[in-house]
């Protein structure tokens, strides 16, 4: 087990082309950190550079305060379970398990000792002396997690590890890995660019975009409180509406006005308001999630939507609503009357809601 | 089946069964022949054997000295086989997954050289080998042809084919780039190896030139040697001379057969990627 610190770290290919910019964090020692974000964000290539897979153009990586820059791949003592498994095909379950543990010349108890008891873990036991290709994909994974685990290594690093197998199969691996990290109370950096996975496994999560991190928190803490506009719409689903708008001023309250919709800010925004746009007349984006949408049940403001798709998921209700050119996403309890193409009434919850500049995405309140 | 498919089939299959028999066709001959009486035989050619005369077998076993140029030949298609398994094994890698200036002008040049025959470079070879005093050893009929361009084509095209996360599997699991070629790799690699084996070695056992050129003495004759002289001692003994053409095939036809498998998956693995 281990820190992992990232300062200023940087992936330059040629051409100056920045796949990955600037990147700092702290990773403690046991925690679970996910590096999400969506394809080509630089998640997995930070991953290698951890890895030492990757060169590191600039910038300091650090396992247990040691600069790791000019350590070999396999000096660093750490763990990496690919996405494609990459389990050696001539070899059995039991000898990729091993494999590692010979090269490092580990006793033959010790080893047997350890694929065994990794196996048992994992549920593997029976499959030890089969050969990769005589295993499901769930299995083969389970392989490759196993071949992480007898090392114990101090460094877990998972390349979207899940992403090969079906959803039911995600899903139970999912939980076997949290259970496994709680287990092994080992350090992991896991990338996947699925938020749900990362929203439901990590300690941490380290949002990505263009090679640039753009939040790190805890789930909840990023899913509460985005950094920006580009957080708030990729972590949730479905995913935050957004409403562009104009923000206006009158007498002495605030109002986001877009294309059939008039909403009256609350008034623990008016003071972020007042201090970015003083006088109102200026445009912003609303952003609301999903679950922050009802439909109406009493008095009060409301706005009418016309539903344009229902998903029924059993639990609750997708409906895809549109009010003038916009087009809003709710969460509808599963026994809701909304009928396809009939009108609905809404109300927002806008205590709930977020502003982001209009420029620059970032959160105002 | 359709009467109409039913004979397209009948059609494709006499149309293989002609294509056999125009193959299957020399080498029945040479079998039967080698078992006919050797005066009947001289006197005729017939494709069905009037009697079964398996003592031309002991004769044409005795009549040269064929163990020897068993062992000789054997020496020399093991030898170049083996090396240049070895040495494409090793050039195909760096072609495949290793970075260095020069790298594709090389390999362009590499593949240059399949097609230059062996007949222009044996007056410079055979010089080297008389400076060497190489001339009627092993040497000279192995080392020349160590390395091979279709052999490191082979295996670059194989390696190309093998997911870099493998290699980088066993980087992180502590192997050097030697154990990942070796341990992970090569064993991989057992249909390309078993394809080069194979044309390596049917080619070195059927070689006649590299021999005749590099060795003179009658102690270094490899079967294929053997043969022609065996063939200027018996001109008209023909049941002998195809008895001892048997000899010398068996081992072909014998290593086909077993590495048939491997083989064809081989070149349909070279070919497709």
């Amino acid at each position: 087990m281990a820190t992992l610190t990232l300062r200023n770290v940087s992936k330059i290919y040629a051409g100056n082309v920045r796949a990955v910019s600037q990147v700092n964090a702290e990773i403690a020692d046991g925690e679970f950190v996910i590096l999400v974000g969506p394809s080509g964000c630089g998640k997995s290539t930070l991953l290698r550079m951890i890895a030492g897979l990757e060169e590191i153009s600039e910038g300091e990586i650090s396992i247990d305060k040691a600069v790791v820059n000019a350590v070999h791949a396999k000096d660093r003592d750490i763990a990496f379970v690919f996405q494609n498994y990459a389990l050696y095909p001539h070899m059995s379950v039991a000898e990729n398990m091993a494999f590692g543990l010979k090269m490092r010349k580990f006793a033959k108890t010790e080893i047997e000792s350890r694929v065994n008891s990794a196996a048992k873990v994992l549920g593997l036991t029976e499959y030890l002396q089969r050969k990769p290709g005589a295993l499901s994909g769930g299995q083969r994974q389970r392989v490759a997690v196993g071949r992480a685990i007898v090392r114990q290594p101090k460094l877990f690093l998972f390349d979207e590890p899940l992403s090969n197998l079906d959803a039911k199969m995600r899903v139970t691996m999912r939980a076997e890995l949290i259970k496994l990290h709680k287990q092994l109370q080992a350090t992991m950096v896991y990338v996947t660019h699925d938020q749900v996975e990362a929203m439901s496994m990590g300690d941490r999560l380290i949002v990505m975009k263009g090679g640039v991190v753009q939040q790190i928190g805890a789930p909840l803490e990023i899913y509460n409180n985005p950094a920006n506009q580009f957080v708030a719409g990729f972590i949730g689903s479905p995913p935050m509406n957004f409403i562009s708008g104009e923000i206006e001023k009158r007498g002495n309250d605030w109002f986001v006005v877009s294309d059939g919709i008039n909403l009256k800010m609350p008034l623990s925004k008016f003071p972020v308001l007042a201090s970015a746009f003083q006088n109102g007349d200026a445009k912003a984006v609303l952003g609301i999630r999903p679950e922050d949408i009802h439909e109406k049940s009493g008095d009060g403001n409301s706005i009418s939507a016309r539903v344009e798709i229902l998903e029924q998921l059993g639990g609750e209700v997708i409906a895809t609503c549109s009010v003038g050119t916009t087009e809003i996403t709710v969460r509808l309890p599963a026994r809701t009357q909304a009928q396809t193409d009939a009108q609905i009434e809404l109300v927002f919850d806008l205590e709930r809601a977020k502003l982001f500049e209009m420029a620059t995405g970032k959160t105002l309140v | 089946m359709t009467t109409e498919s039913k004979q397209k089939a009948y059609f494709h299959y006499a149309l293989a069964l002609f294509v056999t028999l125009i193959f299957a066709l020399p080498l029945l001959a040479m079998l039967v022949t080698s078992l006919r009486d050797p005066a009947k035989a001289a006197a005729g050619f017939s494709l069905w054997p009037d009697s079964f005369h398996w003592q031309n077998y002991i004769e044409a076993w005795r009549a040269t000295n064929f163990p020897r140029q068993f062992i000789n030949s054997l020496v020399m298609a093991l030898g170049v086989t083996a090396g240049q398994i070895i040495t494409s094994l090793m050039a195909g890698y760096a072609f495949a997954r290793m970075e260095f200036t020069g790298k594709k002008p090389l390999f362009v040049a590499l593949l240059a050289t399949l097609v230059i025959p062996f007949q222009i470079l044996v007056i410079p070879v055979f010089i080297i080998l008389v400076k060497l005093s190489w001339i009627n050893t092993y040497w000279a009929l192995i080392i020349p042809s160590l390395a091979n361009a279709f052999g490191i084509f082979l295996f670059t095209q194989f390696f190309q084919t093998i997911p870099y996360e493998l290699e980088e599997a066993a980087y992180i699991d502590g192997a050097s780039r030697w154990t990942v070629l070796w341990k992970i790799l090569v064993p991989l690699a057992k249909p390309a190896i078993t394809t080069l084996f194979l044309f390596t070695f049917i080619a070195e056992w059927n070689d006649l030139f590299k021999p005749l050129v590099f060795t003179s003495t009658k102690s270094m004759r490899t079967v294929q040697l053997g043969l022609t002289v065996f063939q200027e001692q018996f001109k008209v003994d023909y049941a002998l001379l195809m008895a001892a053409v048997v000899f010398v095939t068996v081992p072909s036809i014998l290593l086909f057969f077993l590495g048939q498998k491997q083989f064809i998956k081989g070149i349909a693995t070279g070919g497709l990627k």
